[in-house]
């Protein structure tokens, strides 16, 4: 063992009493942390993989295995959530027998789909992965602490960082993107707007790490390089990420919902000369020109469109519900403005191809329930 | 004099003389600090404060109860031989206790040594004997109760076992076998705790991979060092190096708190057949109020059968044949177990339909009540039946849950021997007045129930309780903050209880949390905890979205919440009753687990 190695015993000693206190452990061990995985094998445990978990069942068996290792947890990522019931159900029966699990991971936490109830991989205690110690540092980039930084096997600073956007989830890609490219955050700053859930991820995976207690990012010094690798990574994000097509229909019910209910509401108030009179002229023009750019090229006013509030924009026709007083519409009037902050961003993310959040799929969810399947006492039947 | 040189004289760190000092209500500010003849003088009356230099012990010297104990309060040194001896327990003289006494040291040389550095802590040995197996090998058992200072130290309240094994290469089955013998003594003993002694070399490494926090071997070597402070070093770094505090699987018996009044009314609803639902936030304790439920529950004729859902299929696939096939096992199981037949299920076919299983449930249970058995059904984990964030559960396709329900329903009314009840995160399950396109058959017929956070006296008790045993006393203020940062959501607590304690030294003889040591630690542990947290939320955001939005409102304009509070009246219901709001004289307040710090 060289010397440079020997933080990786001792980190693999922290795992074994960890253990003992957490009995679940969830580690990440992506491409921040790749020569540590070789390493897991030192541990004295049974080494599995799921499938091998799952299938050699230690049943009737009184006598506990101690540590378990699972090494492939990240294939419980994306796939159908009874897997992980079972894998659940099955760990905390062997916990009785007085096994403890580590369970290791390519991905970050926030990979794995939400489950109903328990949760095997939130009730886990995460811990991170090893540091190289500064004095065994190969230079002083702040990601040489980072045990996968390797420039003499030719992993540098540009290849670790691409290695390790490229297995990122999208929800942290799309948080990153954030934080570097629309907010223009400093580093520091941008760490004070990032949700707990991203913090724990971005831990995990190497580029944020806990210096003092405090979180500081891995890639301060570079930061740079890293916006311009994020904005690579975000690019190269083809593959449509998990819950996309819940999240685009019940946004596509939501909208279609919200526009009939403004929409009837406007033309009642509006009268017959509603087309016009709900409109300064400056609007109607506008309108017109938006749908001769698209569907109606002939259309010379908004008496030729069928709709013409198809062409308001969502927050317009939020605004227009407040200017021209159309009432709550059997929302409760304190749910509009969260309404809208709430979700004109997301439906802004989706409608452009961009990448959904952390957070968002829940808050569609919520809306799409209230306002489409009326759960909200707050909405009186009309 | 000044600090220092009193220090000096008293052999004793500046530190600890300040603190000392403090504790008599003296004033002392710095080691410089100069002290009058007269407090000088009250100090050198004082019993030592620490004398790790005078360590033997001084044969004239009275043992000095409440005083010594004092002075473990006040040290983080090894205290004095002496002090570990007060409130001593008397040497045993009853005649048949000594023969077997010396007959185990005969079979164990090493159990007299033990025994001697035992009774110079003023601890004894209570009780002795010798087992053989069938290969006419003896173990030896001892149980020692230790001084009331070291029970105290370490929040031992019982007689503790001492384990001699012959075995020079030691197996599982012998730390199994020390288990067995520890229950079998039917005497008021510590269950979670024992010694054992053995030649094994690697003893230690073994009994360390064994051990549980529910179970804890200390090893003890037949060698061990002369001077009876070994045995304290040991205890000390296997009580302090527990964490009881921290767990995350259900708990039930003696590590399960409160909850007496909800208990007591779950028991009234299953005795009077009316079918409670228990709700609550995640990890606030449901599953083990089903543990507690069913081991009060236990008589020789009630059948009590837990299923968890989670492991079953859910909507949009149907989970009613799992269901049913995983029913219908355990219902056999704890038959079996009580020694009843099962012929009416287990003649059912391998996928029966929901009509079928009801009429074999009910054949079986007409049986059943000739013998005055009764069957009890717990539904854990419901929202797997009804993933409201996944399948639309009012008009959604999947009528056979409705179905399977319905017929629950109608063997609880055609039964007085059967009932079931439900837990889960979400209410809408009883509260939403149809399931699956059709009439809800739960719909104000099963009686709802939240679980709200720990009060603060249960609360309380855990953190005594749970950090006695790991020798950690609690002072007022301590408990005050442990609740009031964790707002008493049960899980939280003790998460929190258990991070405030991995702050603890380990390298002194009494520990103790104060308020301080809480407050200190508050930060960093919010922060260690907040993904956690947002997580919680987003369950709650799940299954209930007008409460979630409610919280927002609150937490942005506070100002808004009363009157809007007065419109959701349902849904701000639910936030009291789940404990994530209070209201307090007429003030409405978000629990302090959801205040950004
Ligand atoms: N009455 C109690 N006394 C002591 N500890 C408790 C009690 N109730 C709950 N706990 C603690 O809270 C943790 C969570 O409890 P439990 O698993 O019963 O909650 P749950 O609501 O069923 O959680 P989940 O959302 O995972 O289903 C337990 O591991 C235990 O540490
Ligand atoms: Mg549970």
């Amino acid at each position: 063992m060289t010397k440079k190695d020997d933080y990786v015993a001792d980190w693999l000693r922290d795992v074994e009493s960890h253990s003992k206190r957490f009995s679940v452990l969830f580690v990440q061990l992506g491409a921040a942390h790749h020569p540590v995985r070789t390493r897991l094998s030192e541990l004295q445990a049974k080494h599995v993989t799921l499938n091998e978990y799952l299938t050699q069942s230690s049943e009737g068996e009184k006598k506990s295995s101690g540590l378990v290792v699972i090494h492939d947890v990240a294939d419980l990522a994306g796939k159908r959530q009874r897997r992980m019931g079972e894998t659940r159900a099955q760990v905390m029966a062997d916990l009785d027998r007085g096994d403890r699990f580590l369970l290791v991971s390519e991905s970050c936490r926030g990979a794995f789909p939400p489950v109903p109830g328990s949760s095997l991989i939130e009730d886990a205690k995460v811990i991170n992965g090893p540091m190289v110690p500064n004095a065994a540092r190969v230079d002083s980039q702040r990601l040489s602490g980072l045990p996968g930084y390797d420039p003499s096997n030719g992993i540098g600073r540009d290849e670790l960082l691409r290695a390790i956007l490229a297995d990122s989830d999208s929800k942290l890609l799309a948080a990153l993107e954030y934080v570097c490219w629309e907010r223009f955050e400093s580093p520091r700053s941008s760490l004070e707007i990032l949700s707990a859930q991203d913090l724990v991820d971005l831990r995990s995976s190497g580029l944020v790490q806990l210096d003092d207690g405090l979180h500081a990012w891995t890639v301060e010094d570079c930061w740079k390089e890293f916006r311009i690798a994020v904005a690579d990574a975000v690019s190269a994000m083809t593959a449509a990420p998990v819950g996309i097509e819940d999240i685009y229909r019940q946004l596509w019910e939501i909208e279609r919902m919200l526009r009939m209910m403004i929409g009837s509401a406007a033309r009642e108030t509006g009268g017959n000369h509603w087309r016009k009179s709900l409109f300064s002229a400056a609007e109607q023009e506008a309108l017109v020109e938006s749908a001769r750019r698209d569907t109606q090229p002939t259309a010379s006013s908004v008496a030729d469109l069928r709709d013409p509030l198809e062409w308001l924009t969502l927050t317009a026709l939020f605004d227009l519900r407040i200017n021209k007083q159309l009432g709550d519409l059997g929302v409760a009037k304190y749910f509009w403005p969260k309404l809208a902050s709430d979700l004109v961003p997301i439906r802004n993310r989706i409608a452009h191809n961009r990448i959904p959040r952390t957070g968002d799929q829940d808050a569609v969810r919520k809306w799409h329930t209230i306002i489409c399947r009326g759960s909200s006492p707050g909405r009186q039947s009309p | 004099m000044r600090v220092y040189e009193l220090a000096a004289e008293l052999e004793v760190t500046t530190r600890r003389l300040i603190d000392h000092l403090r504790a008599r209500g003296i004033a002392a500010h710095s080691t410089a600090t100069d002290i009058s003849r007269e407090n000088v003088l009250k100090v050198r009356g004082d019993p030592p404060i620490s004398d790790r230099r005078r360590r033997g012990l001084d044969a004239g010297q009275r043992l000095r109860g409440t005083s010594a104990l004092s002075e473990l309060l006040l040290t983080d040194t090894l205290p004095s031989l002496n002090s570990w001896q007060a409130n001593p327990v008397p040497a045993p003289t009853t005649p048949d206790l000594l023969k077997n006494v010396r007959r185990l040291e005969v079979v164990y040389p090493a159990f007299r040594r033990h025994r001697e550095a035992l009774s110079l802590l003023g601890s004894q040995v209570v009780y002795a004997t010798c087992i053989s197996n069938n290969k006419g090998a003896e173990s030896g058992l001892a149980l020692v109760r230790f001084s009331g200072a070291i029970e105290s130290a370490f929040g031992m309240t019982r007689e503790v076992l001492f384990y001699y094994t012959p075995h020079r290469d030691l197996q599982f089955r012998d730390f199994k076998g020390a288990r067995v013998a520890l229950r079998s003594l039917n005497r008021e003993v510590t269950p979670d705790l024992i010694f054992m002694c053995s030649e094994d070399e690697r003893l230690d490494i073994k009994l360390d991979d064994w051990s549980k926090l529910e179970f804890t071997a200390i090893p003890l070597s037949p060698h061990l060092d002369e001077d009876p402070l070994s045995v304290i070093s040991l205890i000390r770094d296997h009580i302090f190096a527990r964490d009881l505090f921290y767990e995350t699987s259900p708990v039930k018996g003696n590590r399960f708190f409160g909850r007496k009044t909800l208990l007591q009314s779950l028991r009234d609803d299953l005795n009077h057949q009316r079918v409670p639902a228990l709700f609550g936030l995640r990890k606030s304790g449901k599953t083990s109020v089903l543990y507690q439920l069913a081991e009060e529950l236990e008589t020789p004729s009630t059948v009590t059968v837990l299923i968890d859902l989670e492991s079953l299929p859910s909507p949009p696939d149907d989970p009613t044949p799992d269901l049913i096939a995983d029913l219908k096992t355990k219902l056999q199981l704890q038959l079996k177990a009580k020694k009843q037949r099962t012929r009416e299920i287990a003649e059912l076919g391998n996928q029966p339909s929901i009509v079928e299983f009801k009429n074999a449930l009910q054949g079986l249970l007409h049986r059943l009540s000739d013998d005055d058995v009764q069957v009890v059904l717990m539904l854990d984990e419901i929202e797997y039946l009804t993933p409201s964030d996944r399948v639309d559960i009012e008009e959604g396709d999947m009528p056979r849950i409705a179905q399977l329900l319905g017929a629950l329903r109608s063997l609880v009314q055609e039964n007085d021997n059967f009932t079931f009840m439900l837990s889960g995160l979400t209410s809408a399950i009883t509260e939403s007045g149809r399931l699956y396109g059709r009439p809800n058959p739960l719909f104000s017929w099963a009686k709802t129930h939240y679980l709200a956070p720990l009060l603060p006296e249960e609360a309380d008790e855990l953190a005594r309780s749970t950090g006695g045993r790991m020798g950690i006393e609690l002072t007022d203020g301590a408990l005050e903050s442990l609740y009031e940062a964790s707002g008493g959501h049960a899980y939280l607590y003790r998460n929190f209880a258990s991070f405030v304690v991995s702050s603890l030294p380990l390298d002194v003889y009494r520990r103790r949390i104060e308020r301080s040591d809480v407050l200190r630690q508050s930060i960093p542990w919010r922060r260690s905890i907040a993904g956690n947290i947002e997580e919680m939320l987003a369950h709650l955001e799940r299954y209930y979205p007008v409460e979630h939005i409610l919280l927002d409102i609150l937490r942005e304009s506070p100002q808004d919440f009363a009157e809007i509070s007065r419109a959701e009246e349902r849904a701000f219901n639910h936030l009291i009753q789940l404990g994530l709001v209070m209201e307090e004289n007429n003030e409405i307040q978000l629990n302090t687990i959801l205040q950004i710090s």
